[in-house]
């Protein structure tokens, strides 16, 4: 039984077509990667599933309809986002970022501090002023502070160094067990690390479903829809 | 010097008029993307209501003249609150057709107030202290621009607290630098657009009611003539900065009156060079970031 299904889906930026009849199915745990190069419309397809931008197309979401609704009740169906770039409030300080996501009456506060012991020992930082790895701390303790029933993840390790990436993975891995996650990821060994499911993007279509471990246990798929080598670290086009 | 004391007040009492303006502009772009020429008409609007509660009542004692300035604030504020639910919600994210919305309703509430109220300027009163002159260091200022100057504090003392303190505050701080994350957090960023507006008309309502003291009188084209430097406030300000708008508020103000007396009345001239410079050196101007 999937928890998020997606059917016919396009969506545009600005004019332009950047997902295009996309289908495909998140079942109700473990965690679910979108995969593909650089700009074949992962990031999008996140976006348009939320209403954040124009889209056609049938998103149900535990066998309802959502896809009419606007993005603030999409998101109150118990959907969390973790944008890519982090998207934290710079002139807000931790707190208040933290504060401002709190729309459960009871968020996990003491679940998130302590996944982010870090982030709450600077709760009166202005948060433009943290590190990349802090940012993606807060952009993912928002996420968790809610009762979710789902995680959009994006690109969670982009730019991050290795100690962190190891972290963020580690928070992932802890949130899968209790959340199912969708995950778009450039890095190939996290995936390898969380994913089960996975779906493979190319010029804003599904052109690959299947397991994750296949798909990164073969050289000929790899090369076929990433561009990599099966044992590479991070799919192509960098 | 008394001259120079003199026009630096009267300055900072047209800075605190532009700020009452600017304030409502800066946070209505900041968050919202909308240019609001349909602004100067709620301090328009602002000012008869509070012409109407000094024909009715008086404004001679302070408690009338307090009556008049909540009413004119209220009325600015319910003016833009039905700007913002009948106009501009329906065209949300279509800014063009936004700011010619509002082009077409300052244009038609100028000739409807026109209608109702005359073409002419009315005379207004208030408080007989507000007549006279307090003289500092032999400068003799009218006592208005004192209350200009305090009621743009005291406004903008009320919505920075408003913004610091109040979960509506944190939404509309966190709207103006990122909206899109604000819906993605599953938060109804519309209503933070309507109280903003709500916020912003109540400033130039207040403001509406203040300036007919200064100036002496109402008229429909009275908010009109301060929106242009209103704007051009906002802009030297940095959109969506409310500390800016009140800087640059001053800035114009002051240069404004300056240049005006020591200038040969060139203080027109020197806001439209000063915001030329500002575009030039500093486009996002002096506190101002970049919108997402």
């Amino acid at each position: 039984m999937s928890l998020l299904s997606v059917k016919n889906l396009h969506a545009k930026i600005a004019g332009q077509q950047v997902v295009e009849d996309v289908s495909f199915e998140v079942p109700a745990s473990g965690v679910t990667a979108v995969l593909g190069r650089n700009g074949v419309g992962k990031s999008s397809t996140l976006k348009a599933l939320l209403g954040l931008i124009d889209r056609t197309g049938e998103v149900s979401f535990d066998g309802k309809r959502i896809d009419g609704l606007p993005t603030h009740k999409i998101i109150r169906k118990g959907i969390g986002y973790v944008p890519e770039d982090r998207e934290i409030f710079s002139s807000l300080s931790v707190a208040e970022n933290l504060r401002l996501a709190e729309r459960d009456s009871k968020p996990n506060r003491e679940m998130v501090e302590e996944l982010f012991p870090d982030i709450y020992s600077r709760l009166n930082q202005r948060a433009g002023t943290l590190s990349g790895g802090q940012q993606q701390m807060v952009s993912l303790a928002r996420a968790l502070l809610n009762n979710n029933r789902i995680l959009l993840v994006d690109e969670p390790t982009k730019g991050l160094a290795p100690k962190i990436v190891t972290q963020v993975t580690e928070v992932l891995r802890k949130a899968a067990e209790s959340v199912p996650i969708l995950l778009v990821e450039q890095n190939l060994k996290v995936v390898k690390q969380l994913a089960g499911p996975c779906i493979v993007l190319e010029g804003g279509q599904v052109v690959h479903t299947g397991s994750s471990s296949e798909l990164l246990s073969s050289d000929e798929l790899t090369m076929k829809y990433l561009g990599v080598h099966s044992g590479s670290k991070d799919t192509g086009a960098k | 010097m008394e001259t120079l004391i003199l026009l630096l007040v009267t300055g900072l009492g047209l800075g605190a008029l532009y700020f009452l303006i600017a304030s409502g502009l800066s946070l209505i772009y900041g968050l919202m993307g909308v240019l609001n020429f349909a602004h100067g008409s709620f301090l328009t609007f602002g000012g008869f209501a509070g012409m109407e509660v000094a024909r009715r009542i008086g404004a001679e004692t302070w408690p009338q003249f307090v009556l008049a300035l909540i009413v004119g604030g209220a009325a600015g504020a319910l003016f833009a609150s039905l700007t913002e639910l009948l106009l501009i919600r329906p065209l949300y994210l279509r800014h063009i057709e936004q700011a010619l919305i509002t082009v077409g309703l300052s244009l038609a509430s100028v000739a409807l107030m026109e209608g109702v109220w005359g073409a002419d300027p009315i005379y207004v009163s208030g408080p007989p202290i507000l007549s006279e002159v307090t003289e500092i260091a032999g400068a003799r200022i009218p006592n208005d621009r004192f209350l200009l100057i305090l009621g743009a504090v005291v406004i903008l003392a009320g919505i920075l607290l408003f913004l610091r303190y109040t979960r509506f505050g944190l939404i509309i701080r966190a709207g103006v630098e990122n909206r899109s994350m604000v819906t993605a957090l599953g938060i109804d960023v519309r209503t933070a657009f309507t109280l903003v507006f709500a916020i912003g008309g109540a400033a130039a309502g207040i403001g509406g009611v203040l300036a007919s003291q200064y100036f002496g009188y109402v008229s429909p084209h009275i908010g009109g003539t301060l929106l242009i430097f209103a704007f051009i406030v906002t802009i030297i300000g940095g959109l969506g900065s409310l500390v800016g708008a009140a800087i640059a508020s001053v800035i114009v103000g002051v240069l404004q009156q300056l240049a005006n007396f020591y200038l040969g009345g060139t203080g027109d001239l020197i806001v439209v060079v000063l915001l030329a410079l500002v575009l030039l050196l500093r486009p996002t101007g002096l506190l101002g970031k970049r919108a997402h």
